[in-house]
């Protein structure tokens, strides 16, 4: 019998758990690069990639981001 | 002492909610669920229901000018009593389950340990939020209308946001309570209880789409993770308590269709109305997403027993119920509005509040959010947006595709859910694809954590198991809190100021720095003084000065004038003698600023420097300029404008 007759269910393949994790790495690290917390900009400044780091959020950030709103409402 | 008196009138407060909450429970007669429902659930329905109750009992309370602190606290002490009374077996069991719950999940894997544990953290870590001033709108409209109802013992538009008094006061009337009971730090802090009431529901609903353990404690960290969660925390808005009640609506909805009888629909329906009322915005997401989970429910009830035509006989007694239960939350609003604004549907068809027309930005940004929607909810940082779903979210989503396929989707409540948030939210940005702001539709975007928490949990079960792929989402989980945790530190948490404030080692100013901005403003304004100031330090004027303050009318009389002899004249002749500049990029502050050169010469301007803002006090020398406009307690403990000529 398959294993989905048995009711256990295949897991993703290991091509499927590579794409995965490479997803889910690359969703935590554009996280971490746009709203970098403190101790990863302390790690950065020991290890000599500050200003890289700094650039590369430089970059990034105006994508999600904006000044051109038309008009200022209230905002609730 | 500060600690001692918060946690009294907060825990007074909570119980009651439960009090009336029990009490509105008797009388709807919910009886046939009980029994079905686990003593938790029951807890946070009941603290729900009063909770929403609650407010519009102190709104018609404050609209017939009896919002007393006499009538505030022996009404909460009673209730509080009799919450504690009738309720006290379902608080101890369910503090019985929820320790049990977390003994049972701590004897997890390692890396599941630190996942609960941290997401405890974080779920704790809110309380620091207290440290943290009130900002924005928050200390503009939400808390300055609520200390203004405390101190005035009534509800009345607030001076500059009149149009603005239409919308639901749900929030509002809770802030306006605890003042009155003593405590603004518990205003401050009490979407904190009412956020996890809504975090039970959210859990409850998943726990019904048939998520396990796992799935729960990652729904809890994905919504902890949310900076549209988090960055609300002691800012003194109102949105986190549209989205537990929002949460309870969803719940209710979706046990629709294993209820008998047409009293969770009625539920459903009261929830749907309280949740609009605490953030009128949600009007655009909820009605598509609840009326798909109540169809839904009603017309897959009892599969196999009747036919097609007896279910689709159900959807009108179901529609009748649910639009009952939403006429009797919103009922006192429409009250409210009659007697204030003499149109019980304002802010609609008023056409004065911008809430029919908004639009934040250009067509290039707006098409560029739509493109990318799910990362701009994800990781934007757009105009008045304030705070992101958990990437968390868009890191297992593809995990979805996993989960186990039920035999007909449309039997399954995590299908259901999924098309109903989806819904709403496409709803959103059909009709406001300029609106970028998670919070305006709060609930329905948070029910997408069902979905990805229920594929992630999925995995972990699938054979063979892979113990890299596991460690892999047990990584960026932990990742995720320390991440979400350490970023937020001295933006919404401070622990250390917090620690101190409570301990009394901190002072106000200290915790909140407009409060000593406005200091010489409030020692040099005479009782009943009108000052000449539109902006959000107005939560720390003198409860009189912002009873008495700029109106909108005359923002707009002002702003429309041409000359700075004419805008000096207009300033004078309304009454106002104190005129703040605070260094806030504000368009009445700019005017008057820029008018500095040009003070006419019957007009004496004394100014008074502080740091970077400047506060005049004005002195006519000539007598033929005299002021029209003063404010004075007509019925004390309010204050009213009134024409000086006529009175």
């Amino acid at each position: 019998m398959k294993a989905e007759e048995q009711g256990i269910l295949p897991g993703p393949s290991l091509m499927a758990q590579v794409a995965l994790s490479a997803w889910m790495t690359a969703v935590l690290f554009l996280y971490v690069l746009l709203y970098t917390p403190q101790p990863v900009w302390l790690i950065a400044e020991k290890a000599g990639f500050r200003s890289s780091l700094e650039d590369l959020q430089q970059q990034i950030k105006p994508f999600f981001q904006t000044e051109d709103f038309s008009s200022r409402m209230e905002h609730r | 002492m500060f600690f001692l008196e918060l946690v009294l009138v907060t825990v007074e407060y909570a119980f009651a909610c439960l009090g009336i909450g029990y009490f509105a429970w008797w009388v709807i007669g919910i009886r046939n669920i009980e029994a079905k429902l686990s003593s938790t659930i029951r807890l946070t329905t009941l603290f729900l229901l009063g909770h929403g109750i609650l407010a519009n009992i102190w709104l018609l309370i404050a609209l017939a000018g009896w919002f007393s602190p006499i009538v505030v606290q022996t009404t909460s002490l009673c209730l509080a009593i009799s919450g504690i009374a009738s309720n006290y077996k379902i608080i101890l069991e369910s503090f019985r389950n929820v320790t049990g719950i977390i003994a049972v999940s701590f004897k997890s894997p390692l890396g599941w340990k630190l996942v609960f544990g941290l997401t405890i953290l974080l779920c704790l870590s809110w309380i620091t939020s207290l440290g943290r001033s009130p900002f924005g709108d928050g200390s503009d409209f939400y808390l300055a209308i609520a200390r203004v109802v405390a101190n005035s013992h009534r509800l009345r538009p607030l001076p500059g946001y009149e149009e603005f008094t239409s919308i639901g006061l749900q929030g509002e009337m809770h802030f306006a309570a605890l003042m009155s009971l003593g405590s603004p730090d518990a205003a401050q802090l009490f979407p904190w209880p009412v956020t996890l009431a809504g975090a039970i529901m959210l859990l409850a609903l998943a726990g019904r789409a048939g998520l396990g353990r796992y799935g729960q404690w990652l729904i809890l960290t994905m919504l902890f993770t949310s900076s549209a969660v988090v960055e609300l925390s002691g800012s003194g808005k109102i949105d986190l308590f549209a989205t537990a009640l929002g949460f309870a609506a969803y719940y209710w909805a979706a046990r629709v269709r294993d209820a008998d009888g047409h009293m969770t629909t009625w539920l459903a329906g009261l929830f749907m109305g309280l949740a609009l009322l605490a953030k009128i915005s949600y009007i655009v997401t909820f009605i598509p997403s609840m009326a798909i989970i109540i169809l839904w429910g009603l017309l897959s009830k009892n599969p196999g027993q009747c036919s097609y035509n007896a279910r689709f006989r159900r959807l009108l007694p179901g529609a009748v119920a649910c639009m009952a239960g939403f006429l009797i939350a919103i009922a006192p609003h429409l009250i409210k509005n009659q007697a204030l604004f003499e149109n019980p549907f304002a802010p609609f068809g008023t056409g004065k509040t911008g809430f029919e027309d908004q639009t934040w930005y250009g067509p290039a940004t707006i098409k560029r959010i739509l493109f990318t929607l799910p990362f701009a909810l994800t990781y934007g940082e757009y105009w008045a947006q304030l705070g992101n779903i958990s990437p968390l979210v868009l890191a297992f989503s593809p995990l979805l595709l996993y989960a186990p396929k039920p035999q007909t989707p449309r039997h399954s409540l995590l299908f259901i859910l999924s098309i109903s948030a989806t819904t709403g939210l496409l709803c959103w940005f059909a009709l406001r694809p300029s609106v970028l702001a998670p919070r305006y539709f709060m609930a329905c975007l948070l029910l997408l954590i069902i979905p990805a928490a229920a594929g992630t949990e999925a995995i972990l079960f699938r054979q063979p198991k892979s113990k890299i792929f596991n460690t892999i989402i047990v990584s960026i989980t932990v990742l995720t809190i320390l991440a979400t945790g350490t970023y937020q530190l001295n933006r919404s948490f401070f622990p250390d100021l917090t620690f101190r404030y409570l301990i009394g080692d901190a002072s106000r100013c200290e915790k909140e720095p407009e409060y000593c901005q406005t200091m010489t403003l409030n020692s040099l304004a005479q009782p009943g003084a009108r000052v000449f100031l539109d902006n959000h330090l107005r939560y720390w004027l003198g409860p009189d000065l912002i009873q008495c303050a700029l109106t909108r009318d005359e923002i707009k009389s002002y702003i429309g004038l041409e000359t700075p002899e004419q805008r000096w004249s207009f300033i004078y002749g309304r009454g106002f003698r104190l005129v703040p500049i605070f260094n806030i990029p504000h368009s009445t502050e700019r005017l008057v600023r820029a008018d500095l050169e040009h003070i006419p010469a019957w007009l004496d301007v004394l100014k008074i420097e502080n740091g970077n803002d400047i506060l005049l006090q004005l002195i006519s020398t000539d007598e033929s300029h005299k002021p029209l406009v003063g404010c004075k307690q007509t019925s004390p403990p309010a204050w009213d404008l009134f024409n000086i000529m006529s009175s």
